[in-house]
């Protein structure tokens, strides 16, 4: 169908984006197709050493995930920042994705676990993206008019994971002005495979390969971790809007990630 | 896409078919065709809360979803609260904590409360405030509903629903 309708249509998950946005008469589609009614999208799945979430996988769904591991705590704990409990018993992750908000902390995570996208056309098959790769500006994706996110896959962590996330909101379940994620494996002293992101700051979050760098087989320190977050502030190139300027979102920013860093430590 | 649409879902423990257009939101939906007007709609964008009702067990905001979705579907609103005269644990607990300033927001609150507590009894004061944040109301303050709460928590556990 949204191969025949292009433009006009637009897949509804759990409408927590794209209703408001139609309300608003931001968006104006003349074919809705409801995902809802498939059949067995809702569980996740695991092989190949990852984390399958299918497109009716909601955000609540993360809040138990039955797997243990340190992957099913951090959804966990991401989890329960997203809105409030209404908007997590309907919204999807694959849904997330797509709306593509930079404060998302779906979209954060998954470029910052290294999650890959499967994405599908009726005519041209599927096609596999990085989530690195899939945020091209605000409220932007690489995905064309009629390909559908059947699946996204975030490789399990090893136990000895370590992680930190910090979001800093104007009031809980906002959307965040600054968030960060910082995992790493603690190796006797060492962080090493160090993966540290920005979300909300700049128009899609990324990765700060400088950070990692600075972190990398380093002993983790309070120290360290200031310069870590002085750097990153300094790195980023934080966008304005109503609710903070870019100074401001810098400070934000340089505060998340200082936050986040502690919190891996505890 | 235009004409009208049959959806038969079951409202408060009855059977019901309504007729309505692909784009009326199950709010509207519950207030025009099925008249039952406890639940309010503030925003119509999923802000406010208080459009909440339960869907399938599940709070959700009754302004995101259209009806058609509803269709085959149980759903509880304010009206399918109390049993009878007596009312529910937390509509009881509200009362008696002078939780309720212009009304408002009282549907979404409860329903709100009612599927969040069903789904997770033991919630602790951290997580009704917390819960709390989902739902807009301009007149308590919040302070007494969330004593209220913490009330009906207790009369629902040892009323068993
Ligand atoms: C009050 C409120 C607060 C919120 N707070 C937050 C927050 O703090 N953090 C946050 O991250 N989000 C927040 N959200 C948004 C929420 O998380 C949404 O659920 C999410 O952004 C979109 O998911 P959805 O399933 O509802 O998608 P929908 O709204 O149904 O769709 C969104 C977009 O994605 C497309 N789409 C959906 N599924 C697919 C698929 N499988 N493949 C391709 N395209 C698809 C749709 O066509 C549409 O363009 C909030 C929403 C509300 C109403
Ligand atoms: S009317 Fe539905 S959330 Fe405000
Ligand atoms: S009682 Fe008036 S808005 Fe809550």
């Amino acid at each position: 169908m949204l191969s025949q309708h292009g433009d006009d249509a637009r897949l509804l998950a759990g409408g927590q984006s794209l209703v408001p946005t139609m309300t608003a008469r931001l968006a104006r589609p003349t074919v809705l197709i409801d995902l809802n009614r498939i059949e067995n999208a809702a569980l996740p799945t695991i092989s190949a050493g990852r984390l399958r979430v299918p497109p009716l996988m909601r955000h609540a769904d993360f809040e138990r995930l039955s797997a243990n591991g340190p992957l099913s705590t951090i959804l966990a704990e991401l989890s329960g920042h997203i809105g409030h409990l209404p908007i997590r018993m309907r919204g999807t992750f694959c849904g997330a994705l797509a709306h593509a908000d930079p404060a998302a902390e779906w979209c954060l995570a998954s470029v910052v676990l290294g999650a890959e996208l499967l994405v599908r056309s009726m005519t041209r098959g599927v096609r596999n993206i990085e989530a690195a790769d899939f945020f091209e500006s605000m409220m932007d994706t690489t995905l064309a008019d009629d390909e559908m996110i059947i699946e996204a896959q975030i490789p399990l962590l090893p136990a000895a994971t370590r992680y930190g996330f910090s979001e800093i909101c104007r009031r809980s379940g906002d959307y965040a002005l600054a968030s960060t994620l910082v995992v790493y494996q603690r190796d006797e002293d060492e962080m090493t495979k160090v993966r540290l992101g920005v979300g909300g700051v700049e128009a899609t979050p990324r990765r700060i390969p400088e950070a990692e760098a600075m972190l990398e087989r380093r002993e983790p320190t309070r120290q360290l971790f200031r310069e870590v977050a002085d750097l990153v502030a300094s790195a980023v190139d934080p966008v304005s809007d109503l609710a903070a300027d870019a100074d401001y979102r810098r400070e934000l920013t340089r505060a998340a990630v200082s936050r986040a860093l502690d919190r891996s430590f505890r | 896409m235009t004409g009208m649409v049959d959806v038969t879902f079951e409202v408060n423990g009855e059977r019901r078919t309504i007729r309505v257009e692909p784009r009326t939101s199950l709010a509207d939906a519950l207030r025009d065709e099925c008249r039952l007007t406890g639940t309010h709609v503030g925003c119509d964008e999923g802000v406010c809360g208080a459009c909440t009702i339960l869907l399938d067990g599940a709070p959700i905001r009754a302004c995101l979803l259209f009806a058609v979705q509803a269709d085959g579907s149980a759903i509880c609103t304010v009206e399918g609260l109390s049993d009878g005269e007596t009312l529910h644990p937390l509509q009881q607990a509200l009362l008696d904590h002078n939780a309720v300033g212009c009304g408002y927001c009282t549907p979404g609150l409860l329903m709100l409360a009612v599927g969040a507590l069903t789904r997770e009894p033991d919630m602790d004061e951290a997580a009704l405030t917390r819960l709390l944040g989902a739902n807009l109301c301009r007149c308590t303050g919040y302070q007494t509903v969330l004593r209220a709460l913490k009330a009906g928590q207790i009369a629902m556990r040892a009323d068993g629903s």
